[in-house]
């Protein structure tokens, strides 16, 4: 027998991460209506630094950690390699993402900035550690481990290159200019850490979601050579060759050709799938899927256009924001309310499990409120591209309110999954709340 | 179900009780997702379960043994209980029964 929840790490662990993702989220998109006008400027701008790295590490990948801690055991059928590790990764890493955004806030280039950067630095090593070293206990090979191990590394890159900026601000020693580091952080940020790591979380997840049965991974396989090949290129580029906008049409459609195997691989999985009504958190995750083509789309264009070194706006940010907010975004609205409740629930019912009247998973929030979360957020999405791309700033700080009503719903429905009461059974099968709790 | 048919008193107790057992995840109880490959009653062995899950490294795969435990625990305190948990055959979606059918929607 394989014991899976019992290889799983502690529910505060985990919770912590969702708690201060959801929190994160909010304060994201109040940045964002406050700073509404600064999507019309430049992308290397106080404000959308700050709002950029409050999304993507305080929210999406304090998520992703999280859930990688829920996760990886389920891949290596092994437990996590270090619970302390985790609780000093996240102390560090909160502290780090906190600093480094007010820092972007107030544009301080100084000191905190660099404690902030090597704070991240540090907490990302560590998470590195503990990824790599749970993925060893295990001689079990599986592509999902190889995507989940890979993003680390290019995660990794990031953070390195992140920091170097950083003290690049204060002490000019880099050879090249600035904008030059800033595409490698983000295209290793963007492609390295979250398409390969979301590549290989949702090959895992969603077919088990769906019902679908073992599916091929020759696509799977396929798409993590082509992506590679395309980063390490990319890479080499960067270093040493200076980027070139030919060799970048070429690597462009490497990384296209990966992401259009893994949409095929997850259309199969739906396709072959046994549960046919999807619930609202899956319907989330295929919105997700789907929309992925509008970057990928746009991608073409800002590579085949003239000045593809240069970045044109609004393409640019039109490019980077369907690609944050309606690929990435849409995928962690979605599982947050695939993965949270079941591990709410493990904690709270799981030994109470086969007695009568237990609650579900899905009956820990409000799937109403998902229902609406849902419209908001893609009427925001729709309504944020639609003013980026006619330069229209009424619809832009609309979509800005829509979204902190969006943010709200996530967070009212996650912290009421999160402050859940486990039940004492009762043998007359009624339940009533613990008082101890 | 009519394979269950020429299965002793208890075995088709066991049947029942495991209907009970709902799959969290999918709402679904473990008989009608096909997971129970086999009942088995007898005076040496007592009750004996083989099932399977609908992935090798499900997260619900502890929670769904305990249920079952728990169930024939309350059921049948007496008898002893094995639960084998088998990945061969492998479970496909061919498994699931009629009622189960129903259920997803297939």
């Amino acid at each position: 027998m394989i014991p899976q929840t019992k290889n799983a790490p502690p529910t505060d662990l985990i919770v912590q991460h969702y708690a201060f993702g959801g929190i994160a989220f909010l304060a994201f998109t109040i940045l964002m209506f406050f700073s509404a006008d600064s999507f019309s400027g430049h992308h290397f701008s106080p404000a959308l630094l700050t709002l950029t790295h409050t999304y993507v590490l305080g929210w999406i990948s304090m998520i992703i950690f999280g859930a990688l801690y829920q996760l990886l055991p389920v891949i290596t059928l092994s437990s996590l390699y270090s619970t302390k590790l985790a609780y000093v990764t996240f102390i560090l890493f909160a502290l780090g993402t906190i600093l480094l955004c007010y820092c972007f806030w107030k544009f301080e280039i100084g000191l905190p900035m660099q404690i902030a950067s090597l704070l991240l630095l540090s907490s990302i090593v560590l998470f590195s550690i503990n990824v790599f070293m749970t993925c060893k206990k295990t001689t079990i090979k599986k592509i999902e481990s190889d995507f989940i191990q890979t993003a680390v590394i290019w995660l990794l890159l990031t953070a390195v290159i992140g920091m170097l900026m950083v003290f690049n601000f204060r002490y000019p020693f880099l050879p090249m200019e600035h904008l030059h580091y800033l595409k490698l952080h983000a295209h290793f940020g963007f492609v390295g850490w979250f398409v390969l790591l979301i590549i290989g979380v949702a090959s895992k997840l969603l077919p088990m979601f769906l019902l679908s049965g073992p599916q091929k991974e020759t696509k799977l396989k396929s798409a993590y050579y082509l992506i590679n090949i395309r980063l390490l290129a990319f890479f080499i580029d960067g270093i040493f060759f200076g980027l070139n906008k030919y060799r970048n049409i070429v690597y462009y459609l490497l990384v296209f050709a990966g992401a259009l195997l893994f949409i095929s691989f997850i259309y199969n999985a739906y396709k072959s799938r046994a549960r046919r009504t999807l619930d609202i958190s899956m319907i989330h995750t295929i919105t997700a899927i789907a929309l992925l083509i509008i970057p990928l789309l746009c991608g073409i264009i800002v590579v085949l256009s003239k000045n593809s070194i240069q970045p044109i706006m609004p393409l640019n940010t039109i490019y980077a924001t369907s690609f944050l907010i309606g690929f990435v975004g849409f995928l962690v609205l979605g599982q947050t309310f695939k993965t949270l409740p079941f591990i709410v629930w493990t904690n709270k019912f799981g030994k109470m499990a086969g007695k009568k009247n237990i609650p579900l998973p899905k009956d820990l929030f409000s799937e109403k409120l998902l229902n609406f979360q849902l419209i908001v957020f893609l009427t925001a999405y729709i309504g944020l591209l639609l003013g980026l791309f006619f330069s229209l700033p009424y619809f832009i700080i609309f979509s800005t309110a829509l979204f902190i009503a969006a943010a709200i719903l996530y967070n009212i429905n996650m912290w009421k999954i999160i402050s859940v009461k486990s039940l004492n059974y009762i043998s007359n099968g009624s339940m009533e709340p613990c008082k101890q709790n | 179900m009519e394979a269950w048919n020429h299965a002793s008193k208890i075995e088709q107790d066991v049947y029942y009780a495991l209907k009970e057992v709902i799959d969290p995840e999918l709402a679904i109880n473990i008989v009608d997702l096909g997971l129970i490959y086999t009942i088995e009653y007898s005076q040496e062995k007592g009750i004996v379960v083989t099932m399977t899950l609908s992935s090798k490294g499900c997260p619900m795969g502890d929670v769904i043994t305990d249920a079952i435990k728990n169930v024939i625990a309350e059921k049948f305190p007496k008898l002893p209980f094995t639960l084998e948990l088998v990945w061969e055959p492998v479970w496909t979606t061919d498994m699931v029964t009629n009622d189960g059918r129903k259920e997803l929607g297939m």
